[in-house]
């Protein structure tokens, strides 16, 4: 079982986001900062609760992009939906290049200077998105979550 | 609801993919998350970050305070209908005056 501290974004990364939304001399309060940081974690299993909701109401058991939107819809904060919307299209073309620098990689005697890995791993904790793209299920030990055959 | 800015380009988030992925595996019910999934629930956790503190900052201005509080936090909770699933995370704070006003009404009992 995860414990808290586990389920809470990093402070220094909230604590960014957070500067960059308010004004250069605004600050914010020790408790304030940490409602927020709670809010996060809570927000997070809200919006994958209900997307799941959508998964199943659409008939499948993954969680895809599109119920992740549905969801945003669900929950009433449709504010989000255009702009998420830009950043799937240039997360999926990043991805994209990505999958073709690879390839090209792979069919040439090559070196591995793959600059794009490095940019990825800057900016996300996991370099390597696409090993993601796994089931939960299958990834997991745990006996109650492995794929059952209906 | 008031807009929001992105913090970093566009097709990446500055949330830990992991740390989202971790919160999303705590839920039972939930089967599987693909990888697109959880980059869209990160980022949308960003705006979301965005747009809360925001409106916690609107209630802190009309006060004429350059400091958000808590209380600013609890009142754009409350004043948001898209904000109720937060309304046990970021209570209002009841005052002392109330809470044992409520005692002595409950040994009076």
């Amino acid at each position: 079982m995860s414990t808290i501290e586990d389920l809470e974004f990093p402070r220094a990364v909230l604590a960014r986001i957070i500067k960059g939304t308010m004004p250069e001399n605004v600050s914010i309060q020790k408790e304030a900062r940490h409602a927020v940081t709670r809010a996060a974690t809570v927000f997070v299993s809200y919006l994958a609760a209900t997307a799941n909701d959508c998964a199943r109401e659409a008939g499948h058991k993954t969680i895809l992009a599109n119920d992740v939107f549905k969801a945003l819809e669900a929950v009433g904060l449709t504010d989000f939906i255009d702009k998420l919307k830009e950043d799937f299209e240039a997360h999926t073309a990043m991805a994209r290049e990505k999958k073709e620098m690879k390839s090209k990689q792979a069919s040439a005697d090559g070196d591995d200077d793959n600059e794009d890995e490095s940019d990825m791993a800057a900016a996300t904790e996991e370099p390597k998105d696409d090993s993601m793209e796994v089931d939960e299920a299958e990834e997991s030990s745990d006996p109650s979550k492995r794929p059952r055959l209906e | 609801m008031v807009t929001f800015e992105s913090h970093s380009q566009p097709g990446v988030s500055t949330l830990p993919a992991a740390r989202v992925r971790r919160i999303i595996k705590e839920d039972k019910d939930i089967f599987a998350c693909g990888a697109d999934s959880i980059f869209l629930v990160s980022r949308a956790t960003e705006y979301f970050i965005d747009s809360l503190v925001r409106e916690g900052y609107e209630f802190a201005r009309f006060d004429k305070r350059k400091t958000v509080q808590y209380k600013d936090m609890a009142k754009a909770v409350q004043s948001i209908e898209q904000y109720d699933f937060l309304s046990d995370i970021i209570p209002p704070t009841v005052t002392l005056k109330k809470t044992s006003a409520a005692a002595d009404k409950d040994s009076n009992e």
